[in-house]
């Protein structure tokens, strides 16, 4: 489908049970879609499929991907392709073409083009020499357009905490918050041998020199020898892998390394580490309201196109070429 | 140690850095109030340090919601939350966009950025205007009439090129609504998605993985002059509409607009205006005169220094620090110039350059205002963006570079035609905690540096009682803090804050860098040098600058750090002056060497390379760059309280 977000979440959620209460109001939806009915719109004439329009499609793929597309995705381009050429059919006959200042601003730049701009009939004459069609940007915006209207149109599903877990729990992945710890660290500079490193680092063990004492060893560095309870992949964003990994394994209150980091020689403190977690719904209620409506607004548009898939007439005179 | 005594902890940590440092107990009120173990208890994240962390974000991203996406054939399913989703790490695809809606190839930070703002253009972003507001004051213009009539289309041909009209030109008020009854609805509510998209990304556990801001730019380019600034909301108070150029093309009535619909509202609303690409303005953003023309009153320049705390000094289309033809002794200012002097064509020759178009010409003349006014207009601290077209917020990184115009500059070919662009650069801000209210409070105070893209650690100390073995002491930033100010402040008066023993007539800097360390797969580039830039006007109200090398050596390999303490050598106590560091990695290879190799041309015979990789041969673009950090500027004014 010529609609699809990025990320593979709302395909995957949109499976999802508690999403079948849903299906009535998508349904509403796609009923309106399907029956055309939508006041002094126009009717819907047939799309004609010619073998020149898939050949173009397989061009554009060979030239994008450097390859020929096999069957199945030659397949799938030509009904990507119908979905997107219903979707601007509809758009243009429910007037969303009219009424855009993009596209009329496209139209415009064209028109100054072919020396036409004067005039009080200036869109018509746009649209009478045909320089809508075929181009990218006003198809692209008559597509984003018709996709907002049937996503806002979707029927508001009440949602209550029960819809909210379920979205959290199918995707832990995206929602758990990162282990943490809490570090102190002595510093030497990267010119320090190893064995200096490791004679420091029996030192303090052999002194029980606590990790609160850590800015009275070791060498000058500007940054901080107490770090407070820090995300891991933040740690590691800053001291390196390495150190990220002794952090996440030392064991707590005791003195480990030496460790390098890309500035120098660290010898580590964990004070204290935290688990990654979950949240609860309440910690993140906004975001995952956000993402179930998200969830919801491509579930209307999906069923939209597919009513309108189902609805729009489409005869296909591509002998041999699928 | 039990987690409820964990905040004891914490109090007796500060207590023991501040009592090791500070000889005289009065010293102690005078510690930056986020040192006040009293404010460890308004934190909202786990990860708090009273002396602050460097956050690194990117505060300029346009996404599907902007009007030139869709014209640059980007991704149209690159939207805001997609941008915010980006930022933490996920891919995003790149266009040419197929039949088949399939991306050409997809990219990915391997760095996740800890905060962002998304920045479409206001202008036709929520086509909720007057004329479709019945009832609205505007809504009977003549103008509106026409937008509402049957020739709409001629409507929208006349005032759509005012983009670039002359600021007077442009219509007072007018709509961009057509005659769609869906529009209101469907249009309006794009601001709120903008809104929602934030929200909702915005970390709200303790975690504090990632902060957003609400944001949006304002575009105008009057006769070409580029003018546009962003405009960042601190919290969730954001006006119901975004004022686009279309709303307000006279800047100062942007900020006037601003300031009464948000800071002054009385809602809790708080915003920062950020200009960028003066470098394209023809010296029009930090001009200290109005849109007509006349010079700056004191309450202009009070407006403009409260709103305006900021700028952007490098992004995609240029780096607007100086220009070699202006900062003549400073070779370093060629890095990142475009060739162009404003963002769209302007008849006749280009005009000399300005020094109102730079960060130096616009600092030096805050100078000169403020002797004559008693305000700074143009008390300048330095952010970078990206600017990118595609959601790929935070995407800097040289190698991959894939454009920022969507299909206009991907794949190769396509952006080599601006082959002076860059992939753009950071904002980096030293805040307590990656929480809006944290982050913002250090945007306004201008705690803040900017980077070409890499992530080195950079920190920057004024103060005339800095005590000169910083370098050596084992808490350098409490010493800076507790002696001097950091980075964005203002120095206080001789003697105050001073560290025992440290007397000195003229003002001390303190600065240190840490080389970004980069990935395992990526290491970062160890640093060359740092420098001071110092710039002051004389009683003539002359403007002079000296660049001073303070640590490194000019062709060396490098270190990982550098530390310094550096006396201003010239210093007069009588001239204001303002100092700002930049520090400077070794060599590495820009974008378009990587990738004209990559691509297999040569440039050994001319004649052989196909036409549209000739500029991988320009002779006026290097090969190798130094990548930096600006920080904010320090400033110095005689008689300072």
């Amino acid at each position: 489908m010529s609609h699809r977000p990025a990320m593979p979440l709302f395909r995957a959620v949109a499976s999802h049970p508690f999403l079948h209460f849903l299906l009535l109001g998508g349904l509403l939806l796609a009923l309106d879609v399907a029956s055309g009915d939508d006041g002094e719109a126009g009717p819907r004439e047939p799309l004609v499929v010619e073998a020149d329009d898939v050949e173009l499609l397989v061009a554009e793929h060979r030239r994008i991907h450097g390859r020929e597309p096999d069957t199945a995705a030659r397949h799938a381009l030509l009904e990507e392709w119908i979905e997107e050429e219903l979707t601007v059919r509809e758009a243009r006959r429910l007037g969303l073409l009219e009424g855009d200042l993009l596209i009329h601003r496209r139209l415009g730049e064209k028109l100054e083009l072919v020396g036409a701009s004067a005039g009080p009939d200036a869109l018509e004459r746009a649209l009478a020499l045909g320089l809508d069609r075929h181009d990218p940007i006003v198809r692209n915006r008559l597509v984003q357009r018709l996709h907002r209207r049937w996503a806002s149109r979707a029927e508001p599903a009440e949602t209550d905490d029960a819809d909210l877990r379920e979205l959290l729990e199918a995707h832990p992945e995206r929602y758990r918050k990162p282990a943490a710890a809490r570090v102190s660290h002595v510093y030497l500079a990267p010119s320090r041998s190893r064995e200096v490193a490791e004679d420091l680092l029996a030192t303090l063990r052999r002194d029980h020199v606590p990790g609160e004492d850590a800015p009275k060893h070791g060498d000058a560095f500007p940054g901080e020898r107490h770090l407070p309870l820090r995300n891991l992949p933040k740690l590691e964003s800053t001291l390196g892998r390495d150190v990220a990994e002794q952090v996440a394994e030392a064991p707590l209150g005791r003195w480990v390394g030496p460790v390098r980091s890309a500035w120098g020689w660290h010898l580590l403190w964990v004070h204290e580490r935290r688990a990654g977690r979950l949240p609860a719904v309440e910690e993140i209620r906004t975001r995952l309201l956000h993402d179930l409506r998200q969830v919801r607004r491509d579930d209307a548009i999906e069923r939209a196109e597919e009513a309108l898939r189902q609805s729009w007439p489409v005869e296909m005179r591509t002998e041999g070429a699928t | 140690m039990k987690p409820s005594l964990k905040p004891f902890r914490r109090l007796v940590i500060l207590v023991t850095f501040l009592s090791t440092l500070l000889c005289v107990p009065g010293l102690l009120a005078q510690a930056p109030a986020a040192a006040d173990p009293g404010a460890a208890a308004e934190s909202e994240c786990d990860d708090f340090a009273p002396f602050r962390t460097p956050f690194f974000g990117d505060l300029h991203v346009h996404t599907s919601f902007s009007m030139d996406t869709i014209y640059f054939q980007g991704n149209r399913e690159s939207d805001p939350a997609a941008a915010y989703r980006f930022a933490q790490g996920d891919p995003i695809g790149f266009p040419p966009i197929d039949a088949a809606g399939n991306p050409a190839f997809t990219v990915q930070l391997d760095r996740p950025l800890d905060f962002a703002a998304v920045t479409d253009h206001a202008e036709y972003l929520g086509e909720t205007r007057i004329c479709f507001t019945p009832g609205h004051p505007g809504y009977d213009s003549p103008e509106c009439e026409l937008l509402r009539g049957p020739n709409a289309f001629l409507a929208f041909q006349e005032w759509f090129s005012p983009l670039t009209a002359p600021i007077a030109a442009v219509p007072d008020r007018f709509d961009l609504c057509a005659a769609d009854p869906d529009c209101l609805e469907v249009a309006g509510s794009v601001w709120q998605e903008t809104q929602d998209a934030a929200h909702a990304a915005d970390d709200s556990t303790s975690a504090c993985e990632f902060t957003t801001f609400v944001g949006y730019e304002w575009t105008g380019s009057p006769e070409g002059a580029n003018l546009h600034r962003n405009v960042i909301f601190a919290n969730e108070e954001v006006p119901d509409l975004p004022v686009s150029y279309l709303d307000e093309p006279r800047p100062e009535k942007l900020l006037e607009s601003i300031e009464s619909e948000c800071l002054d509202a009385g809602i809790g609303c708080d915003a920062v205006i950020i200009p960028h690409n003066s470098n394209l303005s023809l010296g029009r953003m930090f001009s200290p005169t109005l849109s007509d023309g006349t010079p700056f009153s004191a309450a202009d320049a009070d407006r403009f220094a409260r709103l305006q705390p900021l700028m952007e000094i490098v992004q995609h289309k240029g780096i607007s620090e100086c220009h070699p033809a202006l900062n003549t002794n400073d070779e370093l200012c060629s890095f990142g110039i475009l060739a162009n002097q404003s963002i769209a064509p302007i008849p006749g020759p280009p005009p000399p350059i300005s020094p109102f178009s730079f960060a130096r010409g616009a600092l030096a003349e805050g100078l000169a205002q403020q002797q004559d006014l008693g305000v700074n207009p143009f008390e300048l601290g330095f952010v970078g963006g990206t600017d990118d077209h595609n959601a790929a917020a935070g995407f800097v990184d040289e190698e991959e570079y894939s454009g920022h115009l969507g299909a206009l500059d991907s794949p190769l070919p396509g952006r080599l035609f601006q082959v002076d662009a860059t992939p753009g650069g950071l904002t980096v801000i030293w805040a307590e905690e990656n929480s809006r209210r944290s982050l913002f409070d250090a945007l306004r105070r201008r705690e803040v540096y900017a980077t070409s893209g890499p992530r080195p650690v950079v920190r920057f100390f004024g103060g005339f009682g800095l005590p000169s073995a910083m370098c050596g002491e084992p808490s350098f930033a409490p010493l800076g803090y507790a002696h001097g100010v950091p980075m964005g402040g203002i120095l206080d008066a001789p003697g105050a804050r001073q560290a025992a023993g440290a007397t000195s007539p003229a003002p001390r800097f303190a600065v240190s860098a840490l080389q970004d360390p980069g990935t395992v797969s990526d290491p970062g580039a160890p640093l060359e040098r740092m420098q001071v830039i110092k710039g002051w006007v004389d009683d003539q109200g002359t403007t002079h600058e000296t660049v001073y090398d303070v640590a490194g050596t000019p062709g060396s390999t490098g270190s990982p750090s550098l530390c310094t303490v550096w006396t201003d050598p010239d210093f007069d106590a009588d001239q204001a002056a303002f100092y700002y560091a930049r520090v400077l990695q070794t060599p590495t290879p820009r974008w378009h060497a990587i990738q004209c190799d990559a691509a297999g041309i040569s440039c050994e015979d001319p004649e052989a390379v196909p036409p549209p990789f000739a500029p991988c041969c320009d002779p006026d673009i290097p090969r190798e760059i130094q990548e930096r950090a600006w920080t904010s500027p320090i400033w110095y004014y005689p008689n300072a309280e």
